[in-house]
């Protein structure tokens, strides 16, 4: 009984001392302390976006000493899985985020798990964003996020292989079977590289024929539900791939590969197109061991000659949320704010996108492809982001996995058409 | 002591810790799915509450989950009948005494130590259509150069052959220490009345090696129908749904179409379907297992 004494007694001790402690200034000082747990995919420690993600974070650190800010970042695959199954419970570990609007981010606004920005977002801060680049972010009246870039997707042709072939860089459906037959006369050279292993690619191949097909404003009303997904220029466009591949323009076979194959194809001189994002422009920049030398970029060739080519594969869509069940809204708002602002203004230096926010130019600063790439992105119009950032998440991933079942021995695109229509007519 | 265990409340506070936690861990996740299969939910909305849909969908609207369940089916027929014979062959083998016993345990051990992701990628290559089993049919004059992988009629295929060698060496073992385990008696007994060698293996390993066998054939074929990684790593179970496993296609439901309340319905479908197949194998096993203890 003694000994039960003398525990009950250091017990209190403890208890009595902790109590005292937590109140003195030290400790007061430190609850003021912040601590951001901030998600994001920045994880490729080559990439002059990771590098420019840090350095912001350290820069917004150094200029808020109250503030601390907790990385947890997976690469892009595993981070969708993860964050998901984060908001499925509680998410009580994040307070920003990084995220895919509109399509995906629309889960999470209906779930009332996403900060609106509205009252964080000054007249003075809006100044600073391109006008009309905030709409893939605004549900309702509300703003949950600034942009950061735009990207867009391109064909990025190395022009030495198409000398050497005797091909023209391809600017019409007709012209990019020819090219691709002249290119496939080269040893060990492919076409047109996809990368379709990366579901992704497979979606990107299937929507620049589509886009050329039925034009921007068709396939966006039809993703969104306002039109029955029934327009036979989508037929068409599954038969275009299909085509193409039969033709062999994509190499044996294109599923084999993802998007580091592909590129490592591309910047080795095995691969005479690459259908990717305007990022790859800093990849081809900044690869020292790259055997290109002469690259031009171009949008997706078109089904008609005379067609316009205004229309484009791109936007913004990507950026920083705030999770409503923050504990420090303000201060996450802050920094999702600063970080899309930082990481926008640099987006043409790295050459990762087109920058939302105003910023000067200067030409003579960026890599040579980007400067090709920026005039391209100068002269279109009409931007549609990739499928998968607006469909919901079911129809997405039909539409992915039947994208790239257009790439397999006895593909039907009336079996495409009927996915799609049972996928994107039960969308929420 | 054994008035220490006659009590029941000592017996109870003995079992407590482990029954908490298998309950905790084991049997309250499991009727968590089963439960959230009863309804329409993407995981981070609403819930709406459907009654048995799900689990009829599994059946009468998935135009893939039956044949992700065949495919799981080929792979426990290639564990049961092709993995475990190896397995049971190679450990009676060392068991014998083989030079370099150990040396040989060690290497077909081997597969099973590497993680699953990295026998993916090397069979990846084996399979690739400029991978090695290519080269070598070029060798022997076949050129067509046939992307297995990505081909509907292969692609399966070349997941089930690494699933069932990766796992040779795993079955081995637990059949090897079974074999160890039998008295050299009998098998004294055995060599007096004639029987040596394939005979006495038949007659006497065997037989007294059924509770070890039936240990492994529960652990193949409940691998086999909840198969995951191997198939995730190489195939994805494409090309076009070829090679689907019920487990592929419940993380596809989960984690990327956000169909949380149908993923649970074929999680718990997965978990029933093992806990039925190894009351299946029990069965089937009761009568040798008697036997065994008989002698």
């Amino acid at each position: 009984m003694k000994n039960w004494k003398k525990v009950a007694a250091v017990c209190m001790s403890i208890a009595v001392l902790t109590g005292v402690s937590a109140c003195s200034p030290a400790a007061k000082q430190e609850s003021d302390e912040v601590v951001l747990d901030v998600w994001h995919q920045f994880t490729d420690p080559e990439s002059e976006q990771t590098k420019t993600f840090l350095a912001a974070v350290d820069n917004y650190e150094s200029e808020h000493e109250n503030i601390k800010i907790e990385l947890h970042g997976l690469d892009t695959e595993s981070y969708k899985t993860k964050i998901s199954t984060e908001f499925a419970s509680s998410a009580s570990g994040i307070d920003v985020f990084y995220y895919w609007s509109p399509g995906k981010l629309k889960q999470l606004v209906n779930a009332d798990k996403v900060l609106p920005l509205n009252d964080y977002v000054t007249d003075e801060v809006m100044s600073r964003v391109k006008e009309g680049s905030t709409s893939a972010f605004e549900f309702g009246d509300d703003l949950y996020a600034l942009p950061i870039d735009s990207y867009m997707m391109c064909l990025f042709c190395n022009k030495t292989l198409f000398e050497e072939a005797g091909a023209e860089i391809p600017s019409t459906y007709d012209e990019l079977i020819a090219a691709g037959e002249k290119l496939q006369t080269l040893d060990g050279v492919t076409p047109l590289v996809i990368g379709a292993k990366d579901s992704w690619l497979a979606g990107a191949l299937y929507e620049a024929v589509a886009l050329r097909e039925v034009g921007a404003g068709e396939v966006q009303a039809a993703l969104l539900g306002e039109t029955a997904f029934t327009n036979e220029g989508f037929k068409r466009a599954a038969e275009k791939v299909i085509e193409l591949n039969q033709k062999g323009i994509f190499g044996k076979n294109p599923l084999e590969d993802g998007e580091p194959e592909a590129t490592a194809d591309f910047l080795n001189g095995k691969a005479a197109m690459q259908l990717d994002g305007s990022w790859f422009a800093g990849t081809i920049d900044n690869t020292e061991e790259s055997v290109v030398t002469d690259v031009e970029v171009i949008t997706f060739p078109v089904v008609s000659e005379g067609q316009s080519r205004t229309d484009y594969a791109g936007g913004a869509s990507a950026s920083f949320f705030v999770n409503k069940n923050t504990d420090t809204p303000a201060e996450a708002a802050d920094f999702a704010i600063y970080i899309a602002e930082q990481m926008g203004s640099k987006a043409l230096e790295i050459g990762s996108g087109f920058p939302c926010w105003n910023v000067d130019v200067d030409e003579s600063a960026l890599s040579p492809t980007f400067v090709s790439l920026y005039n391209l992105y100068n002269s279109v119009e009409t931007g549609i982001q990739n499928w998968d950032g607006i469909l919901d998440a079911n129809a997405t991933a039909v539409h992915l996995e039947q994208a790239q079942s257009l790439l397999v021995e006895g593909a039907s695109a009336e079996s495409f058409m009927k996915a799609h229509q049972e996928a994107i007519s039960t969308q929420e | 002591m054994k008035r220490l265990l006659s009590n029941k409340l000592y017996i109870a506070i003995f079992v407590a810790p482990a029954l908490i936690l298998f309950i905790a861990m084991g049997v309250v996740p499991l009727f968590i799915t089963g439960y959230y299969g009863l309804f329409d939910y993407d995981g981070i909305g609403k819930k709406t509450f459907i009654g048995l849909q799900n689990y009829i969908d599994l059946f009468a609207a998935d135009a893939y989950f039956l044949k992700s369940i065949l495919n799981s089916f080929i792979l426990a027929a290639g564990s049961l009948f092709v993995q475990l014979p190896i397995a049971l062959l190679l450990a009676i083998l060392l068991a014998n005494g083989v030079k370099g016993e150990g040396f040989y345990r060690t290497v077909f051990f081997l597969p099973v130590v590497i993680s699953s992701m990295v026998i993916g990628q090397l069979w990846c290559k084996i399979f690739n259509s400029d991978g090695l089993l290519n080269a070598i049919l070029g060798f022997f004059g076949c050129t067509d150069d046939i992307a297995w992988l990505v081909n509907s009629k292969t692609a399966y295929m070349t997941t089930v052959i690494p699933a069932v060698w990766q796992s040779i060496g795993y079955h081995m073992v637990i059949l090897y220490a079974g074999v160890k385990n039998i008295s050299p008696e009998y098998y004294e007994a055995a060599k007096l009345d004639g029987a040596t060698g394939f005979k006495a293996a038949m007659k006497i390993t065997i037989p007294l090696l059924m509770p070890t066998i039936k240990v492994s054939a529960t652990f193949a074929l409940v691998g086999s129908l909840r198969v995951f990684d191997l198939v995730y790593v190489m195939t994805g179970g494409g090309p076009n749904h070829a090679s689907e496993v019920p487990a592929t296609l419940m993380y596809d439901n989960l984690f990327v179409k956000c169909r949380y309340g149908y993923g649970s319905a074929q999680a718990f479908f997965i978990v029933f379907e093992c806990l039925l197949f190894s009351f299946l194998l029990n069965c089937i096993f009761k009568k040798s297992e008697e036997n065994a203890s008989a002698i």
